[in-house]
């Protein structure tokens, strides 16, 4: 498999308390990739340092081929990418910012822009430092679309948006990546949208890349199970176990990875019964994928 | 993207532009005029002085230019973390590049009003045989000094805020510590004086800034 984003032993260190510390990641081509993480964890500072906005401490990076961050200009000409917030020219006028985008790239789609602003409603006299929340990140997005590119990095894109204004957003990117084939790294602590549009998974915290997976493992892998007569030490698992918890009487609750059906017949062969198999949802796989990464950190320390 | 680079630097700054370019033009006019009266018809002092002051007004005005128009079409980069300017497809030479050239036009306006103010100036007054008008001259020290200021304002503006506070640090630092030698140790003195001579004559790096500014000269 080949991969639009390549980072191994990235490192990087931002005053005293924040640092990004050994982050390998990688993103396949072609896939819609979720960044997730709380707030703070790292999201922003880690796209900045791919896009060569920023020098790493140590590690390699590679987009699109292009070594980061010698080769960063060669890499975001093919690059389309929304910021966090509105990173634009508050006194041009949306027309006028748009002309000065496409100055820069030679892949630049006057037409695709244009329709893109009809479909956004927004007009060409508009000045970008009046524009509403939602028509700015609808902006934003324009500009990133407009380049062709083979890669979208998007970072929170629909933070603060109203429903209707997100739902337009996503439409076209979604319609983008379908006919481009195009790959995208989005960032977001907004796990739901994340579950209908990703297909892979990177979860962040506190500066390290805790999980990385496809969606369908991430979703259908991590389980919550009730256990009966669970014994003390649990080795030799087929699974990973995340969490353990005490249930009610004498049951346990275990959150487990890479869980597969076939796997309840490790329980029949000793003491220990299984009582139930608990689906999660994203968020609830997110919440318990960062509390096992927090509780390992914690013992690790 | 040179053309749509100047358009916006153009459009942020053309207040201030406007502003600076009247001022340019007028401040020799309204100096020779209010001298004038009180001028002796053949007294080449006295009006080697005024064109003097012209010099010294009109290098003022230009540094101030050169300080504001760095300070205010920089500051909107600043404000969103360069993140804009970081996010565009050119290298860092390049865009500073480009970034030097949309400067030099724009503050060529004010050295340009500098020009015709001055020669219009120097056309008010009857000039003895031994003194000439340097209107042109004038004009290119300014665009020179309000372009060295713009360099350096650009430079701090550029860099990370830490990073300029650093360097603002070190040159104080710097200016206090060889104060601090030159009065303890007496034998610096001619040293350290003549690196400070180095520095604000021609050729030095802030020779334009602190050589001879005048409109009207022998």
């Amino acid at each position: 498999m080949s991969h639009a984003i390549t980072i191994d032993g990235l490192s990087y260190r931002a005053g005293r308390h924040f640092a990004i510390r050994d982050l390998t990641m990688r993103v396949p081509n072609g896939s819609v990739y979720g960044f997730l993480g709380p707030n703070g964890s790292g999201k922003t500072t880690t796209i900045r340092l791919l896009l060569g906005m920023l020098p790493p401490v140590d590690g390699t990076v590679t987009v699109l081929g292009h070594e980061i961050p010698s080769g960063a200009h060669l890499a975001l000409a093919r690059i389309g990418y929304v910021p966090e917030r509105l990173h634009l020219y508050p006194m041009l006028t949306v027309a006028e910012t748009m002309r000065y985008h496409a100055s820069f790239y030679t892949r630049w789609d006057a037409a695709e822009a244009e329709r893109l602003r009809r479909a956004f409603d927004l007009r060409d006299e508009q000045r970008v430092g009046r524009l509403s929340k939602g028509e700015a990140g609808k902006l934003m997005m324009l500009l990133a679309l407009a380049v062709r590119p083979e890669l979208l990095v998007l970072d929170e894109p629909t933070d603060g948006l109203d429903p209707v204004v997100r739902r337009d957003v996503l439409a076209a990117l979604l319609e983008y990546v379908s006919t481009h084939n195009a790959t995208v790294l989005i960032s977001s602590h907004l796990v739901h949208e994340q579950e209908r549009v990703c297909d892979w998974i990177g979860v962040m915290d506190r500066g390290r890349l805790v999980a990385e997976m496809p969606m369908h493992a991430f979703r259908g892998g991590i389980k919550r199970l009730r256990i009966a007569g669970a014994p003390a030490l649990a080795t030799s698992t087929p699974f990973g176990i995340l969490a353990r918890r005490a249930g009610p009487g004498r049951e346990e609750e275990w959150v487990v990875r890479d869980w597969r059906d076939d796997m309840t017949s490790w329980f029949s062969a000793g003491e220990t019964a299984l009582r139930e198999v608990v689906d999660l949802d994203l968020e609830e796989s997110f919440v318990e994928t960062l509390r096992a990464a927090r509780d390992a950190g914690g013992r690790a320390a | 993207m040179f053309a749509q680079t100047l358009y916006v630097q153009w459009k942020w700054n053309r207040d201030f532009l406007a502003f600076y370019m009247i001022v340019a033009f007028a401040a020799p006019l309204v100096i020779l005029w209010a001298a004038l009266p009180h001028l002796g018809l053949t007294s080449g002092r006295e009006l080697v002085s005024v064109g003097g002051a012209v010099g010294a007004t009109t290098g003022v005005i230009a540094v101030l230019a050169g300080l504001t128009i760095a300070w205010q079409g920089y500051g909107v980069d600043e404000r969103a973390g360069h993140v804009y300017a970081l996010s565009l497809p050119v290298t860092r030479g390049r865009a500073l590049a480009i970034r030097a050239g949309t400067a030099t036009i724009m503050l060529a306006l004010p050295a340009l009003a500098i020009w015709v103010g001055a020669m219009i100036a120097a056309g008010q007054v009857e000039l003895p045989p031994s003194l000439h008008s340097y209107a042109g001259s004038l004009a290119t020290k300014a665009l020179l000094a309000s372009w060295l200021a713009h360099a350096c304002v650009f430079a701090l503006r550029y860099c990370a805020r830490r990073r300029a506070r650093s360097v603002l640090a070190v040159l104080v630092v710097a200016v206090i510590a060889l104060s601090a030698t030159a009065m303890v140790v007496p034998g610096t003195r001619a040293g350290i004086a003549r690196a400070g001579d180095f520095l604000i004559s021609n050729p030095g790096p802030f020779g334009v800034l602190f050589g001879r500014w005048t409109l009207i000269d022998v």
